[in-house]
């Protein structure tokens, strides 16, 4: 039974939005109607750089027009994502940058989507993703669910939950509990058990029973710096549609699930993460 | 979410009944199980006797230790009782915040007891104690629900009151604290100087709360960041709150040095059990 519910989940569009939006939106909108939510859309303007206190009014006029365009062809594949889906939404086109927009819009929602880092998608010229994920997962105060180019839509069935005991492990898990709820498989993969400090996934195991979540326990004796890769590695082997981890600070996220051969596996595995600090 | 698994960490104090009824009574309401972690109190070490202690002391203070945990075992089992709620003992001999912040990651709310301000027995407290509500708040990952250190609370969360300021904390607590709101009669968004701040304004949360069922009220008020922590425990009392929600602020950054001074002092002077989130 299902106690844990998201009603408000918002999901950011920028302008610099590639050619897996569609697919982005029609994950959320899947998302938000699997939970009974509201879809809110947060679409950002952001302002020129100054350089030397002028910029030519010309490239005003141009960004400007690009801001507008971008708005435009937003705005139609988020109203069409809702009403194949036949959800409730809201719509916000906000001027400045894409943290401000977020950290203020946000905290009023239960979960915030954000496109992650699609590898090789030449379309996607964003300032940095990465960044962005990074420091909205630290400030906002909900959990990110972190797209990968094409998410598989609809409601996560197999999730995996990467934990070692963390302060922040124990937030992602209890900020995802209503995906927790409603899938049909949950594992939880010890990647940290030798750590002195963490607490045990038995122990999780046995939390989760009482909030109705059935979870199988996996323990892998690790160490700490290859927890990325083994948690990819178990989300791919077990089918996962879902991986719920702790954030741990500036550029962590950066680090174990988005660096280098890590990024590719993700976008090759189609595999969203929700993180939670 | 609901509540379904309470820790209300107990020790050697005259607050465990307190805390224990407070676990309890929010466990009836929404079908809980209740853990009482208890920590035993460290042996206390003699530093004017010379070169040797009889270690007939030491053992003496075990023996009353667990003497003394024994009987608070079969209080708190006999409590559960009478309630009818599913109740667990767990007793620990580490320092009580190192075992509350690791096994209560595993819990849905964490019941503590504000420390007495002026304890009968200063040097029978064990280190760390005077902070506890807030320094686990900031470590545990779950909401706190810190009971005052005097008074007895046999109601909590009818009426509500969530102190709001758009941050990070702030939204943390609201969340946290859903299973109370749903529950309340009455919710009160009390924004402290939201104009002022570039965080969430309180209309859009009281939105948002809505979408969760929750009926809310929003008050907004402009003091000075200092007196902040005044104005709210006089908002608590003339509107006869008997749940205040707040985000627990760290001290590490300057703009936490003021808000950080506030959550010392809403814990250290108030009067209703407050619900504590970072």
């Amino acid at each position: 039974m299902a106690t844990a519910a998201y009603r408000d989940i918002a999901i950011h569009l920028g302008v610099d939005a590639g050619s897996e939006l569609p697919a982005q939106l029609g994950y959320a909108a899947a998302l938000a109607a699997g939970c009974e939510a509201h879809l809110c859309g947060l679409f950002n303007r952001p302002c020129l750089p100054m350089i030397r206190h002028y910029i030519p009014p010309e490239v005003i006029e141009r960004h400007k027009a690009e801001c507008e365009r971008a708005a435009v062809k937003a705005r139609q594949l988020f109203d069409a994502a809702a009403q194949a889906e036949g959800i409730a939404t809201e719509w916000y086109d906000m001027p400045g940058s894409a943290l401000e927009t977020v950290l203020v819009q946000a905290r009023a929602s239960d979960l915030l989507l954000l496109s992650g880092v699609v590898p090789g998608d030449k379309t996607a010229r964003d300032y940095d993703r990465e960044t962005l994920a990074d420091e909205v997962v630290l400030a906002l105060g909900r959990p990110i669910l972190l797209l990968p180019g094409a998410p598989k839509p609809g409601l996560p069935k197999t999730i995996l939950i990467g934990w070692n005991g963390s302060r922040e492990a124990a937030r992602a898990v209890h900020d995802a509990m209503p995906l927790l709820q409603r899938a049909t498989q949950v594992t939880i993969l010890c990647v940290d058990p030798e750590g002195q400090r963490g607490l045990p996934g038995a122990e999780l195991a046995r939390h989760l029973s009482r909030q109705d979540v059935a979870a199988e326990l996996l323990v892998h004796a690790g160490r700490d710096r290859d927890a990325g890769s083994i948690l990819l590695q178990t989300a791919q082997d077990r089918k996962a549609d879902l991986l719920v981890m702790g954030a741990y600070g500036h550029g962590r996220i950066r680090e174990t699930v988005l660096g280098g051969a890590t990024a590719y596996m993700l976008g090759k595995m189609e595999l969203p993460v929700l993180f939670s600090h | 979410m609901a509540i379904r698994d309470i820790l209300v960490h107990l020790s050697e104090d005259p607050r465990n009944g307190a805390k224990t009824d407070m676990a309890l009574q929010i466990a009836q309401r929404d079908g809980a199980h209740v853990t009482a972690l208890y920590t035993l109190p460290p042996p206390q070490h003699l530093f004017y006797m010379g070169e040797y202690v009889p270690p007939e002391f030491y053992q003496r203070q075990i023996d009353e230790a667990r003497a003394a945990a024994k009987k608070a075992k079969a209080e708190f089992e006999a409590a559960a009782a009478r309630q009818g709620v599913v109740a667990e003992w767990v007793e620990s001999e580490r320092m009580p915040v190192d075992a509350i912040e690791t096994y209560g990651r595993a819990f849905d709310l964490l019941v503590l007891g504000q420390p007495d301000p002026d304890p009968e027995n200063p040097v029978l407290v064990p280190s760390g104690m005077d902070v506890l509500p807030h320094d686990i708040s900031l470590r545990a990952g779950r909401p706190i629900l810190a009971v005052p250190y005097a008074g007895s609370y046999p109601v909590v969360g009818r009426r509500v009151m969530v102190a709001w300021n758009g941050s990070r904390e702030a939204t943390r607590a609201v969340h946290d604290a859903l299973p109370f709101l749903t529950k309340a009669e009455h919710v009160t968004i009390y924004c402290i100087n939201a104009d002022r701040s570039r965080g969430t304004p309180g209309a859009e949360l009281a939105r948002h709360l809505a979408r969760h069922g929750v009926k809310v009220e929003v008050s907004n008020t402009v003091v000075d960041d200092i007196e902040a922590g005044e104005a709210l425990l006089s908002a608590v009392s003339d509107r006869s709150i008997d749940l205040l929600v707040m985000g627990a602020y760290g001290h590490s950054r300057l703009r936490e040095v003021v808000f950080g001074g506030v959550t010392e002092t809403i814990l250290s002077s108030m009067t209703v059990p407050v619900l504590l989130s970072n």
